[in-house]
């Protein structure tokens, strides 16, 4: 999938480039703002950042020139938060609105539910590792003919696991990960999704896939063999 | 008012009635007939209090009438523009001067009020402007924050700076002379979800419980959702702060209880919590430090939307606080 940013700070840009980028999208960004506008329909993204605040010409305009000629989702990053710019944004046809400083996490979130509404049906997500792989669009975990079905938690806690490898995640960023989807567990209520989570992987012939680092969180540690 | 006019008149009658004597001894002297030297005294004497007692009356009445006006007038330093023209000379002198004065009053306020608005406008930039870094900062710790655990701790005190600077700028809206919010119907849920998911770090951190399931996801309020939301981040930083480990959202009947189990609010400093400025004895710890702004700020804005709030605590009784926020039950607001 191809993302879209348009945005002048040079700094946000780059790191936005490069966070997109570790999650698995293609990014593209101009860095003159004389005709962002067919940059946007030359490119063909699958979805567009777009600051409202840039030289040349007014996000607002921008929003509504790539609207009259395209359909691609865009999501509005703005630092003026106030309803009206919202309403406004939303009349102009951007499909969301996000406020800077940006939560991440959140405006990853907003991404994927945006291109999932856009191109329900043009792929399945599935992420695959050392011979597991997750298809998050039915909500299975498989491994060669064995397969279960993942909660919504345990899916949340194995995509952020797998997404990413070999490093060790501690519990608050996972509970953080499970707070994006509006549920709050506390600490007892991970311990009992992540002993769940690890029988469904036994029975699937994948045990260990999870490894846990004593004081310092889990990580999904794949040998170079497995892979291979 | 005639009698105390009359009274301020007194020297002048007074005068005349040495005049009228000074007279009549003249005319006994010169050997008038004592009948017409009364007659004459008794006529300039009545004639020169029917003259002072007419200028009186017609004064009277043009000060009665401009009282009145004057207490009927809700700004008063616009009273020369209702008030009625004096036909006599004094009364024209002192308009003069109330014209100077005021005019200076007014010009002198439309500047100070140009001088705010300005302020207020160039805080609201500023905080615009400072969001750029503060996301480009924020980025880069996200993107190194598994190598290097310091960025954690960048990005904790980064998001304590994005929550000052959110105050700071909703301190320059709430006093914005014109209305800067617009009132719709908001999922009240959604909305205390998003204010929870943006403080998802400091609350797992805290290891602080929050429970909102008795909310359901349809129930609407009349509100500005970003002014809403604002109000909802000071009332949670407030429970954290004062030792909450577990939140409550209830709603009901277009109420929403926000209850902690905190360490409450003493009796007497319970009604001035909203006050600006204001800490009462939990604000004076050490750990709290607490400005008095956030409250005051939840309170004005509160206002300005036409939602009702109370607190409700009990210090003694160790049961924490709750916050009640009753909302308009139609959108009638939004049209005034």
């Amino acid at each position: 999938m191809k993302i879209l940013i348009i945005e002048d700070d040079p700094t946000i840009r780059t790191e936005l480039s490069e966070l997109l980028n570790r999650y698995g999208y293609e990014t593209t960004a101009p860095e003159e703002f004389t005709d962002v506008v067919n940059f946007a329909l030359k490119e063909q993204p699958h979805l567009i950042l777009l600051d409202l605040g840039l030289p040349v010409q007014d996000g607002y305009h921008i929003c509504r020139e790539i609207r009259k000629q395209a359909s691609i989702p865009i999501i509005v990053v703005t630092s003026r938060n106030t309803e009206l710019d919202e309403l406004m944004s939303m009349n102009l046809g951007a499909d969301d609105f996000v406020t800077k400083p940006y939560h991440v996490q959140i405006l990853l979130v907003r991404i994927e539910n945006l291109l999932r509404r856009s191109y329900k049906n043009t792929e399945e997500s599935v992420v695959e590792l050392g011979g597991v792989s997750l298809n998050r669009s039915r909500s299975m975990v498989s491994k060669g003919d064995m397969s279960a079905e993942l909660t919504k938690n345990e899916q949340g806690i194995l995509y952020l696991l797998m997404q990413n490898e070999g490093r060790i995640i501690s519990r608050d960023r996972i509970m953080e990960e499970l707070w994006e989807s509006d549920e709050f567990v506390d600490d007892n209520t991970l311990t009992v999704n992540i002993n769940r989570l690890r029988k469904k992987l036994e029975q699937i012939g994948a045990e260990d896939f999870i490894t846990t680092k004593r004081g310092q969180g889990y990580a999904c540690i794949v040998s170079s063999a497995a892979t291979k | 008012m005639i009698i105390l006019l009359l009274k301020d008149k007194r020297p002048f009658f007074l005068v005349s009635l040495i005049t009228a004597v000074a007279c009549a001894t003249v005319l006994y002297v010169l050997a008038c007939p004592i009948q017409l030297v009364f007659l004459i005294s008794f006529l300039y004497l009545a004639g020169t209090l029917f003259a002072i007692t007419a200028e009186c009356l017609k004064k009277t009445i043009y000060y009665t009438t401009f009282s009145k006006t004057l207490e009927q007038l809700e700004s008063k330093q616009l009273i020369c523009e209702v008030m009625e023209e004096p036909d006599f000379y004094e009364g024209e002198i002192w308009v003069q001067a109330l014209r100077a004065a005021s005019k200076s009053m007014n010009d002198t306020l439309a500047k100070n009020i140009i001088e705010h608005e300005e302020y207020r406008e160039y805080i609201e930039l500023w905080v615009h402007e400072i969001k750029t870094p503060i996301s480009a900062t924020k980025l880069i710790c996200e993107n190194n924050e598994y190598d290097n655990a310091a960025f954690s701790d960048v990005l904790f005190e980064l998001s304590n700076i994005e929550k000052q600077v959110e105050r700071a700028l909703f301190y320059a809206r709430s006093s914005a002379v014109e209305k800067d919010y617009v009132i719709k119907e908001i999922h009240i849920k959604e909305l205390i979800h998003s204010v929870i998911r943006k403080n998802a770090k400091f609350l797992i951190a805290g290891k602080i419980r929050i429970d909102s399931s008795d909310i359901l996801s349809e129930s609407m309020v009349y509100s500005d959702g970003k002014w809403m939301a604002f109000i909802l981040q000071q009332l949670l930083d407030n429970s954290v702060k004062y030792g909450a480990k577990t939140v409550e959202y209830c709603f009901s009947d277009h109420t929403l209880e926000i209850s902690d189990d905190g360490i409450g609010i003493s009796e007497g400093d319970l009604s001035r919590v909203f006050e600006r400025g204001f800490t009462g004895k939990n604000g004076r710890t050490d750990t709290a430090a607490a400005t008095g702004m956030g409250l005051y700020l939840v309170k004005k804005l509160c206002d300005k939307m036409g939602l009702g709030i109370e607190l409700v605590s009990n210090q003694g009784a160790e049961q924490g606080t709750t916050v009640r926020i009753v909302f308009p039950k139609n959108s009638f607001l939004s049209f005034t």
